[in-house]
């Protein structure tokens, strides 16, 4: 059977790990026989996850969740349990999430990553990805998927952190096909990249496949965690078989119409869009060809097994 | 004063290999451990310390450092023995080091202003300075910056460099800083 696993953290002081099979539950997450609210970060990822998989009627996602308020205690305690158990571990998925940048342990799950018998399609979004390009080997993974302002971060060769992104951010919004080719020139990201915004940008190789701009729901943008949806509705996607960049151009179009779904003002919360993603998916999977881009022969042609 | 032997010191003070040095660099255990100290060390009127990102060889991936003529060295670190926030490493640096942006970009929503500033975004009801929604980030302190400040108003909430950990704090700071400037 196929296994799709998620890392990140949660902020929940009283916890120090959380692992298991997760469930949605209305609002809240279920992993462990605990609950947590489905808000934003990790929790919307895994709960995106746990919709898609719903919808297709896959197996539920494996969780590996740290307790963490930005102290580092939960971070640490996911990379050391990923560094220690994935060696043995078969997932065809691993989704790598929020979490305190620590280029070193990072370094230790790619090493662990590569013990694997077989290789899962290596998806980072949020701090993994910080960590990732930060240590300079974004190149191992599967899939980036910044928003416009981790753009310019991955754009930045001598950017430790989104933080740091130099003069680019005036010119986000006119030149992102500019960053996107940076990004690749020097190497900062994956091999696919989905590029989260009011436009999404979904490339592989350097090329941008596809540009989703339909329709423009401009009060997503404020909502925190509608691009933790994107991520986990991807994954969800990998997790069912699709190439991760024909996943992404699925999962951008279907967090739009969730969110067409919800009515959404700026103060909606997350999980209100996640409670759509089902009938979201239905409708962007049923009106969707297969471009050729997508084929799986083009994803693997020239990858190192 | 134990600290200072870990003074990277074999460059005389005030040179490098490069040449003149009139540059130094606290680094310390975490990024709050930063935003503390600088809090303490502009209060006590050391205006012109930077905070700026450390050199690679002192990187985890989120990191500030403290930069700071070193014709101040002394006074800059007794003030934060008095404060018991010691940096782990003081260091000397010649080169140009990265600071944290300081600009920001607005979204006008009718009802709601929304102001990004690199990874972070912070949106609030213009009538009530209410904070609606955080977004952005991947540090794991956000979603519990989210937790502590929505539904507060601009004025009520902790500042996010108070409560939080990380640059995605800081840099959360700077669009709420900015927000409350707009709707004061």
């Amino acid at each position: 059977m196929k296994t799709i696993l998620l890392a990140g953290t949660i902020p929940d002081q009283n916890l120090s790990l959380a692992l298991g099979t997760a469930s949605l539950c209305g609002t809240s997450l279920s992993i462990d026989g605990r609950s947590y609210p489905v808000n934003r970060g990790t929790a919307a990822m895994i709960g995106a996850v746990c919709a898609t998989a719903g919808f297709f009627g896959d197996s539920p996602p494996e969780c590996v969740v740290g307790g963490d308020i930005g102290t580092r205690e939960g971070s640490r305690e996911v990379y050391r349990h990923l560094i220690k158990h994935l060696p043995r571990i078969s997932a065809d998925t691993l989704c790598l999430h929020y979490i305190i940048p620590d280029i070193g342990l990072h370094n230790q799950v790619l090493t662990a990553v590569r013990k694997m018998h077989v290789k899962p399609v290596v998806i980072a979004d949020a701090g993994f990805m910080y960590a990732a390009k930060a240590s300079g080997q974004a190149r191992f993974y599967d899939l980036f998927l910044p928003d416009i302002g981790e753009l310019a971060f991955l754009a930045d060769e001598k950017a430790s952190h989104p933080a740091y992104t130099r003069g680019f951010l005036t010119r986000l919004e006119i030149e992102p096909k500019e960053l996107i080719g940076k990004a690749y020139e020097f190497g900062m990201t994956g091999r696919c990249m989905c590029v989260k915004g009011r436009t999404d940008y979904i490339c592989q190789d350097g090329v941008i496949l596809e540009q989703i701009d339909d329709p423009v729901i401009e009060e997503l943008e404020p909502i925190g965690g509608t691009g933790d949806t994107i991520t986990g509705m991807t994954a969800g996607l990998v997790h069912h078989g699709y190439m991760p960049a024909h996943a992404c151009a699925l999962a951008c179009r279907a967090n739009r119409i969730a969110g067409l779904f919800a009515r959404p003002t700026p103060a909606t919360q997350i999980h209100e869009i996640i409670a759509r993603i089902p009938e979201a998916l239905s409708h962007v999977i049923s009106g969707h060809e297969v471009a050729a881009a997508y084929q799986q022969e083009f994803f693997f042609e020239g990858v190192q097994q | 004063m134990g600290f200072l032997k870990n003074l990277i010191g074999s460059k005389k003070d005030g040179e490098s290999a490069g040449g003149a040095v009139d540059q130094g660099l606290l680094i310390f255990d975490s990024v709050n451990d930063v935003i503390q100290a600088e809090a303490t060390l502009k209060k006590a009127a050391f205006d012109d310390i930077k905070v700026v990102a450390p050199p690679p060889q002192y990187r985890m991936g989120c990191d500030l450092a403290i930069q700071f003529s070193i014709m101040e060295r002394i006074g800059i670190v007794r003030v934060l023995e008095e404060s018991r926030n010691e940096p782990r490493d003081i260091i000397y640096v010649s080169e140009e080091l990265m600071q944290p942006t300081e600009i920001c970009s607005v979204k006008d929503f009718g009802r709601y202003l929304m102001v990004r500033s690199a990874n972070m975004k912070i949106t609030v009801e213009k009538d009530t300075g209410k904070i609606v929604n955080i977004s952005g980030g991947g540090c794991s302190d956000v979603p519990y910056l989210a937790v502590e400040l929505i539904g507060k108003t601009l004025d009520a909430a902790a500042s996010p460099r108070k409560i939080g950990y990380t640059l995605c704090a800081y840099t959360l700071e700077i669009a709420f800083n900015e927000a409350r400037r707009m709707l004061a």
